[in-house]
């Protein structure tokens, strides 16, 4: 056992001189990145915190309710964060636990299996976690805020209660992982991704039929009568035996002054969290190595296919008035994101995420008649399109460039200009990003009820949207490259994605401030011809977009190119 | 051909390559020989437009690499000491993406898929994904990558690692055969019997300088004058022998 710690931490000595060394040799450029990082990241943590402040605190007022919402919103928010721990903690593993030139080297040498598993095990709960609770962080300390906690207080639910609750995801995405390669022999792991995707939207789906979260603000907003039939049937949706409703009740109790539910709840997720880890290194033991032979094995085995010869490349068959260089680079982005399990079925899994949110706002009350409901309902739908194409760029646009890897020298030498990259990076992202995007603003204010100025004005800011967001993914991604890194979930979830995500966020966000206020107003005029139209607010609203608009399209992706053609390969 | 106009480039302090000059005309098979870390790949990747020179010029065909990039590169067939392919993409993919890059017409492109698989034995393969394969198969498809548009210029880091003798036998004759057609190619290596049998001219770098450059014939005559051989001219150019201490390994 004492050999056991002591290789380990001996691993993780090493780890910890790397990083070191890695800030040591930092050069001024790098320095200024960081510091600009870190910068933005404290803006964005101040902004998060004013904002989930003031809802908070909004809700904290409301008598009988508010104390039921933001609890309501704080479960919720957890179970959402678990469900995004558990797949990005099994698609982390299979580049950190399985598929990586450090595994195969540590379990080369005399170290035991366990001991490499533990160490790549918490290798993969640091990278699959951090960017998720970096981006948590405002809501919750924004809570503690509003419940007036004190700093012991924070101090216990961070090490007492986050750091078990991150654990337990780790260990069940690390335990699919294992199993998936496990059986990788006879089921392959892409047919097992597609059950486990399968299985994971039925449960979303039966969730949301049973829970139906939305249809809380209906119940809020239209009737405070069935507010008691609501509070009535908590119980049966707040599914109590799940580790996301046991840190939102720590949250509401530990001000409560309710000792032993806390302690119950405290010990559950502790308990909890050591049985999974108890179980998962059982597994590991046996399983480990076995499953780690057989993901070394995986495709190993296909048998070559030359019966049939293709009398006409592949990518030919792409329009033919693009240039041959664009299709090229074209059809190989397409087959390589067909090609690997892990970026289809997480782009399938946000996609069903999106049809579910879409078939759910049919319980959203549509016969409201006060506009002051009807713009913010109509914000809300549009803030959240906003947030969803924001997690969409940062995921699955921002890697693009990184993931060209070291492979990356053969476009570079070649005579297609780093210019021309981009354009084939941006133009095939934008398209698929604008289709998604329209379709969604299209359905979900079709389901609200919104039709007119408002309807046009969506369809507008969502294209702008589509062109801005696209940019800071495709740009900031060439600033903060990782041409090391093979999972574009890892270099997503990276600073330099850190950073795209909260500018992305913050873009967002001011995109929807600037479109409320006349669209609140013109809302009003509707209702009541004697107030003036407000031509003003429409026109200074128009100008900061396109101003913020054009700001967010061009500064990235000048700074994208500039870093890339002054970039040594 | 291949010009290199007083080149220098720096990693931080490291001086890594300084004021190198040479030319390599067309139909010329050059041996750019040197110990590791000489500056071998930091001078590749000025030629083929991956590195920016902090001062000089690198020209191909007289076009500057630096100023006309893409008419430059359009002129080179590059091989890297490390064939890093698409993985998920199968061989044949890889050389239509190749032959797309740099914009061959699909019928004559498809003709030279087939042509470069026969030639390295690639057709038991070649519909398998990259991933699968061996050190030795990806460089054969770096290598089918580098002919697809038929270049003029070959610049080739370390041509021969990962190769079996079939296709190292396979890969000499080819460069003789494009040598003869006119092409300029430029090997670095630094292995000296590489050099010795396959180039007509040798440049000897250290420390990111040229410390020789001559036909082999002036190289060995330069070498018999100081009563060497060219190995032991070599090894005298580029730092001499370490005796090795290898006390204390005698087994024990």
């Amino acid at each position: 056992m004492v050999s056991m710690v002591n290789n380990t931490l001996h691993i993780l000595r090493y780890k910890t001189v790397a990083i070191g060394s890695f800030f040591k040799n930092m050069s001024g450029e790098h320095v200024l990145r960081l510091l600009v990082g870190i910068l933005v990241g404290c803006g964005f943590f101040a902004g998060g915190l004013f904002f989930f402040f003031k809802i908070f605190s909004y809700l904290n007022g409301l008598v009988d309710i508010g104390q039921l919402l933001m609890n309501k919103i704080i479960s919720l928010g957890f179970m959402a964060i678990f469900i995004m721990l558990v797949i990005s903690n099994l698609v982390t593993s299979i580049t950190t636990l399985y598929r990586s030139p450090e595994t195969a080297y540590l379990l080369s040498t005399p170290a035991s299996f366990r001991q490499v598993f533990a160490v790549r095990f918490i290798d993969n709960i640091i990278f699959s976690t951090w960017a998720v609770m970096i981006l948590g962080l405002p809501a919750i300390v924004a809570y503690g805020m509003v419940r007036q906690f004190a700093v012991w207080e924070y101090i216990f639910e961070f090490f007492l209660v986050l750091a078990p609750f991150v654990i337990i995801p780790g260990c069940i995405g690390v335990a699919i992982a294992m199993f998936m390669f496990l059986i990788s022999r006879r089921v392959s792991p892409r047919t097992l991704l597609i059950w486990l995707a399968l299985l994971l939207v039925l449960g979303i789906t039966a969730y949301f039929k049973i829970g139906q979260p939305s249809s809380l603000a209906f119940n809020v907003v239209s009737d405070f009568r069935v507010l008691n039939s609501y509070l009535g049937s908590m119980g049966v949706t707040s599914f109590p035996f799940l580790p996301s409703f046991w840190i939102s009740e720590t949250l509401r109790l530990i001000s409560a002054e309710a000792g032993r539910a806390l302690l119950a709840y405290v010990l559950a997720l502790i308990s909890t969290s050591l049985l999974a880890l108890n179980i998962l290194f059982g597994l590991a033991d046996r399983y480990y190595y076995q499953s780690w032979l057989a993901s070394m094995e995986y495709g190993s085995g296909v048998p070559a296919k030359v019966s049939v010869r293709r009398k006409i490349p592949s990518f030919f068959r792409l329009p033919e008035w693009l240039p041959s260089d664009f299709r090229a680079v074209l059809a190989k982005d397409l087959k390589l994101f067909s090609r690997e399990p892990a970026q289809w079925a997480q782009f399938s899994i946000l996609l069903v995420l999106l049809i579910i949110y879409l078939l759910n706002l049919k319980y959203f009350p549509t016969e409201m008649k006060d506009p002051f409901w009807k713009t913010l309902i109509g914000f809300t739908n549009f803030a959240f399109s906003g947030f969803m194409l924001a997690t969409l760029s940062v995921r699955f646009v921002f890697p693009n460039i990184s993931l060209e890897g070291k492979s990356f020298w053969a476009i570079v030498s070649s005579p297609m200009s780093i210019r021309r990259v981009f354009w084939v990076k941006f133009w095939s992202a934008f398209i698929i990003f604008l289709l998604i995007s329209e379709v969604l603003a299209f359905v979900s204010n079709a389901m609200l009820g919104l039709r007119g100025a408002l309807m046009v004005l969506s369809f507008v800011s969502v294209l702008l949207m589509s062109v801005s967001l696209t940019s800071l993914s495709v740009g900031m991604g060439a600033v903060y490259p990782r041409f090391d890194e093979k999972n574009p979930g890892k270099i997503a979830s990276s600073a330099g994605g850190m950073l795209t995500t909260i500018i992305s966020l913050v873009y967002v966000g001011l995109m929807v401030i600037i479109a409320a206020l006349p669209a609140h107003r013109y809302t009003i005029h509707r209702m009541d011809p004697t107030i003036p139209f407000p031509r003003f607010e429409i026109i200074l609203a128009l100008a900061l977009m396109f101003i913020l608009n054009l700001t967010t399209t061009i500064v990235p992706l000048r700074l994208g190119l500039l870093s890339m053609r002054r970039r040594d390969y | 051909m291949i010009e290199l106009i007083n080149i220098s480039k720096s990693y931080g302090k490291k001086r890594a390559v300084e004021d190198l000059s040479l030319t390599v005309k067309g139909g010329e098979l050059f041996g750019f020989l040197g110990p590791n870390g000489a500056g071998k790949t930091t001078t590749i990747k000025i030629i083929t437009g991956l590195m920016r020179p902090e001062s000089g010029q690198a020209k191909i065909c007289g076009i500057d690499v630096a100023h006309q990039p893409e008419a430059a590169k359009m002129k080179i067939g590059y091989v890297p000491d490390t064939p890093y392919l698409y993985e998920k993409l199968t061989a044949r993919e890889y050389l239509e993406f190749a032959g797309g890059l740099y914009g061959v017409p699909h019928k004559e492109l498809s003709a030279r898929i087939e042509w470069l698989c026969d030639l390295f034995g690639m057709n038991g393969w070649a519909d398998r994904r990259c991933e699968e394969y061996s050190h030795g198969m990806r460089q054969k498809v770096v290598f089918g990558a580098a002919f697809v548009h038929e270049p003029a210029v070959l610049v080739i880091d370390e041509p021969m690692v990962g190769l079996d003798p079939q296709s190292m036998k396979l890969v000499k004759d080819m460069l003789r055969l494009y040598a003869s057609r006119g092409v300029s190619i430029f090997i670095s290596t630094h292995i000296l019997s590489v050099a010795e049998e396959m180039c007509s001219r040798i440049g000897v770098v250290n420390n990111g300088r040229l410390v020789a450059l001559g036909t082999l014939d002036e190289l060995r005559r330069e070498a018999a004058a100081e009563g060497d051989n060219l190995e032991g001219l070599f090894l005298k150019l580029t730092g001499g022998i370490k005796a090795a201490n290898l006390h204390g390994f005698d087994g024990q």
